[in-house]
């Protein structure tokens, strides 16, 4: 699972990167997707933790630096979240959303880190050493901090929006931070027992819910940030504009008898399929009205209807339409 | 060459600009920003083939008191750009009579100039005369707003998001 979170968010990131290069898209979300990257790097699944580690000291400061990114990710995402989805005026200057408050936050995971008694690098580092008051308190910190900045951002994203991509986008990323929220108290839980001596079943249990619950939240997280990417990415292909102009082409080939005006591998391929695809589909009905409403072949009509619905599929009847007025 | 897509003039632009449309505009709505600039309500009327002369889609008939807009009986999505068509027309403050100095109009300069009724017509045929261009043009560019360019109306949360 954790894999799968990488994996995809480096996707993500990927493409969000592309668009901000090159289509000069919005940079809200690409520093909290790069850095979360490197954070679910350090998780040890792609290249060994003991080999990561071993370049910082061999004593676990790859804990530290791992989850120090995954909580400036977090908080970059809620960043990102509050601009776009927040409607209080006043949230803008909450001072929680300020840089100086993402640095007060990580102080407080650093400093009960270094106090710890430190240990060679280990792959079970908080069952191992929770027992030490340092540890459990940096931990306990880490745990909280993330668990209270998603549930700021599971309180913005879920709620009716507007936009069907934006509402999609922010259920996904909402539920996902409702997930990582319930690793982060199941964390608190598990560390608590162990640090006041229980070792039990219930112990056990809560340590193995953690990894699902945490992970699947960020790969919800990482999934909910790429949808509108990859919806952009969708519309710029516009495939199926370019399918329907494809079709119209064979079946429509009078077309053909207006020149250089529609040449089929420039339709098909061309920029702007959508405004292309509409100029097909009127031409093809002013020939029809230059032959008096000729007849076409029941294929070609059924295409060209589909083609219709492809551009129309918002609309109501014409003559509904024409019969109503809406204010400006 | 390829499909030559019809890029908008600034006097579309210009147009479309001073309808103050909202964001994602549907037909009700520009059928109403049309009757404001008009200054008198429009009625639509799908005719039979014979109502129009060969190789005419449609028209407007300009009277005292309302605009008629006849489109030629087709498939909806064609009948809505030859509606559009006639809109461009209106938009552009373009008229029937010869005097206005566009030959476009002399199809119908005949009956035109009759009891103040004044007529626009789209024809099939291109290229099309300046007026007709101007008015398709148009049309091409409403077109855009209501149609193709829906995907690039943005609000400010989905530009965050990325869209």
């Amino acid at each position: 699972m954790i894999q799968a979170a990488f994996w995809l968010l480096t996707v993500v990131f990927v493409a969000r990167l592309y668009l901000v290069a090159r289509h000069n898209a919005s940079t809200a979300f690409l520093g909290a997707t790069g850095v979360g990257v490197v954070g679910l790097f350090c998780t040890g699944q792609i290249v060994p933790e003991s080999t990561l580690d071993a370049l910082i000291g061999g004593t676990n400061w790859l804990h530290l630096v791992r989850n120090l990114l995954v909580t400036a990710a977090v908080w970059l995402v809620r960043e990102g979240v509050f601009s776009a989805l927040s409607t209080e005026p006043e949230t803008k200057q909450r001072v929680t959303r300020r840089p100086l408050f993402l640095a007060a936050l990580l102080l407080a995971i650093v400093i009960p880190f270094t106090l710890q008694s430190f240990v060679p690098t280990t792959d079970a580092f908080i069952p191992e050493t929770v027992h030490q008051p340092a540890v459990y308190v940096y931990a306990t910190v880490y745990m909280a901090v993330l668990g209270g900045l998603g549930l700021s951002v599971l309180r913005v994203s879920i709620g009716p929006r507007d936009s069907r991509t934006v509402r999609a986008s922010a259920t996904v990323v909402g539920i996902g931070m409702g997930l990582m929220v319930l690793g982060c108290i199941d964390e608190i839980i598990y560390m608590s027992l162990r640090f006041a001596g229980f070792s039990s079943s219930l112990t056990d249990m809560a340590y193995l819910l953690f990894t699902p619950f945490f992970y699947s939240g960020i790969l919800l997280t990482s999934l909910g940030l790429g949808i509108p990417p990859m919806v952009r990415l969708w519309r710029r292909l516009a495939l199926v504009d370019r399918f329907w102009i494809l079709v119209l082409h064979c079946k429509f080939p009078a077309l053909k008898a207006q020149g250089e005006r529609f040449a089929f591998a420039v339709d098909v391929l061309g920029p702007r399929p959508a405004e292309r695809l509409y100029t097909l589909v009127i031409a093809i009905g002013d020939l029809r009205a230059a032959g008096q409403q000729a007849k076409y072949s029941p294929a070609a009509e059924r295409a060209l209807v589909l083609a219709q619905r492809r551009l129309t599929n918002t609309f109501e009847p014409l003559g509904l339409e024409l019969r109503k007025r809406a204010e400006i | 060459m390829g499909n030559q897509l019809l890029e908008p003039t600034e006097l579309s632009l210009r147009t479309i600009e001073s309808l103050q449309l909202p964001a994602s505009p549907t037909l009700p709505h520009l059928i109403s920003a049309v009757e404001r600039a008009y200054g008198k309500p429009l009625e639509f009327d799908e005719v039979a083939d014979e109502v129009l002369a060969d190789g005419v889609t449609g028209r407007w008939v300009d009277m005292p008191a309302r605009g008629l807009i006849q489109y030629r009986r087709g498939h909806a999505f064609w009948c809505r750009h030859v509606i559009l068509h006639e809109f461009g027309h209106i938009l552009l403050g373009h008229k029937g009579e010869p005097a206005d100095g566009l030959e476009s109009a002399g199809f119908f300069s005949g009956v035109g100039k009759r009891r103040g009724i004044s007529w626009m017509c789209r024809p099939t045929a291109i290229p099309l005369e300046e007026a007709e261009q101007a008015a398709e043009n148009l049309a091409y560019a409403l077109a855009q707003r209501l149609v193709t360019g829906q995907d690039t109306c943005v609000s400010n949360a989905e530009r965050i998001f990325g869209l």
